[in-house]
């Protein structure tokens, strides 16, 4: 791949200035989405993320959101291009496109564009993607933890115009709105997509009328080109050598049995081949991941390794080469169901990413997350308004200890860069009381650097019924440490029907074959729920932690007593 | 050296194909790279898929 091709540099500064236009721009689109939206999903949550793309459709520039939407990013834009052809956009346009067999991570994540036009020439493309939060399907929340094909997720759109020319195509629009369970709220997140896209046209035209066309198409080009170089040294620097790790799924939601990816990574001199061919055989349920779930996984796995300045665009991913097997755990083959793909495996597979590594570059990775989202997923009739409601909620996770750092507390999965619900959001929107919420003790692998806890929460349902269905993972294996450190505790859910004395599994209590992955269960008023998520694995060995952490984290209530003597060797504390 | 052509997906608009890079394995949308290895077509996104199969993929099947 020729490095530096687009000619007459730039100067960096010039350059810099643009990336930084870029770069707030897409933030900027950001905060309208987080500001104007309907869905909890995206106004707490901020599971969404956006991005520009130049005329071919590389992203060349995006801000600080969800890693997992990387790899759909790179491809379902092109493949909106290729599909439709330059001829079909006009002015006005959006087009919305969520199928994850043509270059989306999985069906609720809607990649929205508008072309750009400048004095009538076609300059790029404004661009978000968001996890819409009911799209319809099988299970209410789209989240069908049981499903096994991709007609069982909800309502699968190709490239498709949502306005034309600035109008609305309301055919399109009834036949979405007629087939999500929550129109409303269809209205309003669509909505503020959109608006979020004009913000950005704004900006990009003020850009534009600042550098002139041809100028900004060569800043971009050579932004890419500049990370492209960027990212060959950060490479460059890892030794050379073939890393291989695995690690699993403990089930699929429709059987027991667990699947495993495995990487092997070649490091060759300034360049990267994440091999995934030898996972396993794709599952039946719906943990499958996308090529563009493998190959964000795989790209945000080394991009936690090197340095934060590399300007975020296509460029960046050029010396990273995959190679899948489609039909595998890591390249599901249609019509394979996916939903979880994104949220479950794709932590997997970058914490995998993060363990071949390890080998090579052992004082710049984490040890593993405690890698669910913890998928949770309600809807009924609030007996307040009368309306239906569904939310989809992800929970956060311990993240892996480091070299210098403990992992931090409750933070949803790396992929996500999402935010976790408040209590107040599910006491005062949705039918729920939480009686408390709060850190698990000792849930942190115990280490040098202690694994980040895990939370708990527990809720009382009010309505007089609601279903609930969740897609969660790590509630039979736990997350991994590094280097002497420990495994970090596993998650969990459980039900105490209304009248009972204790929790149980959903498996004892409804008979679902799996304990963390299941749909549409009924739930009635004074069920009560705990929802558990899981630590991280700790780094390096514990005995090694100073001994005035261990105390700090003793007062703070993050480790027992017990713990701290049976796995950091405290002895006396009370008089410490 | 590389025998390989440039060639338009033949499906009609309507019609829904999959087709896989036989390196990457991401689906290709309507334009790959065509080459044939012993009278056996393969396809691919592009010719670096095709570069990149040749040197590595093939390499690891010992062909």
């Amino acid at each position: 791949m020729p490095v530096g091709k687009s000619e007459q540099p730039i100067d960096s500064v010039t350059l810099s200035v643009i990336n930084n236009g870029f770069v707030n721009l897409c933030r900027e689109m950001g905060t309208a989405m987080m500001r104007t939206s309907y869905s909890t999903i995206f106004n707490e949550g901020l599971d969404f993320s956006c991005v520009l793309f130049n005329r071919a459709g590389d992203l060349i520039g995006q801000a600080e959101f969800c890693p997992t939407m990387l790899g759909s990013a790179q491809y379902a834009a092109k493949w909106t291009i290729e599909e439709l052809g330059y001829n079909a956009f006009e002015p006005g346009d959006v087009i919305v496109h969520n199928d994850p067999y043509r270059g989306q991570c999985h069906m609720p994540e809607h990649l929205f564009m508008m072309p750009v036009f400048y004095r009538d020439a076609l300059w790029g493309f404004v661009g978000n993607i968001a996890h819409v939060g009911e799209i319809g399907g099988m299970a209410p929340g789209s989240f069908a933890a049981d499903g096994t094909e991709v007609y069982q997720e909800g309502l699968r759109l190709p490239p498709i115009k949502l306005m034309s020319r600035g109008e609305y195509v309301k055919d399109v629009w009834k036949i979405i709105l007629t087939n999500h369970r929550t129109p409303k709220s269809t209205w309003g997140d669509y909505h503020a997509m959109i608006g979020s896209l004009k913000v950005a046209q704004t900006r990009l035209l003020e850009l534009l009328d600042r550098y002139g066309p041809g100028f900004l198409t060569r800043a971009a080009d050579q932004l890419m080109d500049y990370s492209e170089r960027f990212m060959r040294a950060e490479i460059s620097e890892i030794p050379d050598g073939v890393y291989a790790a695995e690690d699993c799924m403990e089930d699929d939601g429709v059987s027991n049995q667990p699947y495993f990816g495995r990487l092997k990574l070649t490091v060759q001199g300034d360049e990267v081949i994440a091999d995934w061919c030898l996972s396993d055989p794709q599952a039946r349920g719906p943990i499958n991941a996308t090529y563009v779930v493998t190959a964000a996984a795989t790209y945000s796995g080394l991009l936690h390794v090197i340095s934060n300045d590399i300007p975020l665009n296509s460029g960046c991913y050029r010396p990273i080469r995959l190679v899948t097997k489609p039909g595998t755990l890591t390249n599901v083959r249609h019509p394979g169901a996916s939903v979880g793909g994104n949220t479950e495996t794709h932590p997997r597979l970058q914490n995998i990413v993060l363990r071949a590594l390890a080998q090579a570059i052992p004082e710049r990775v984490a040890a593993a997350e405690g890698g669910t989202a913890c998928n949770f997923l309600f809807a009924g009739t609030h007996p307040e308004t009368g309306e239906y409601f569904t939310n989809y909620h992800i929970e956060g996770s311990g993240w892996g200890g480091t070299a210098t750092h403990d992992g931090g507390n409750v933070l949803c999965p790396e992929n996500g860069n999402c935010r976790n619900a408040p209590v107040e959001i599910f006491d005062t929107k949705y039918p729920f009381v939480t009686k408390s919420y709060q850190l698990r003790p000792d849930s942190g692998g115990p280490g040098r650097q202690r694994g980040g806890l895990a939370s708990s929460r527990h809720l009382v349902v009010t309505a007089p019924e609601m279903t609930l269905s969740a897609l969660m993972d790590r509630t039979k294996t736990r997350a991994w440490g590094l280097f002497g450190g420990g495994e970090g505790m596993s998650a969990h859910i459980l039900v105490k029907r209304k009248g009972q004395a204790a929790f149980q599994r959903f498996s004892e209590a409804f008979g679902t074959i799996s304990d963390s992955k299941f749909t549409r269960v009924t739930l009635r008023a004074g069920d009560e729920i705990i929802l558990a998520s899981a630590g991280g694995g700790g780094y390096g060995p514990p005995h090694d932690r100073p001994r005035e952490r261990i105390i700090e984290d003793l007062e703070e209530g993050f480790v027992s007593r017990k713990a701290a003597e049976r796995f950091y060797g405290l002895g006396g504390v009370a008089n410490s | 050296m590389s025998s390989g052509r440039w060639v338009e997906s033949d499906a009609r608009w309507f019609e829904m194909r999959t087709r896989y890079c036989a390196l990457c394995g991401q689906i290709i949308p309507s334009r790959f790279w065509r080459v044939e290895f012993d009278d056996t077509p393969q396809d691919f996104c592009a010719p670096a898929c095709e570069a990149l199969y040749r040197s590595y993929l093939m390499k690891r099947a010992g062909s």
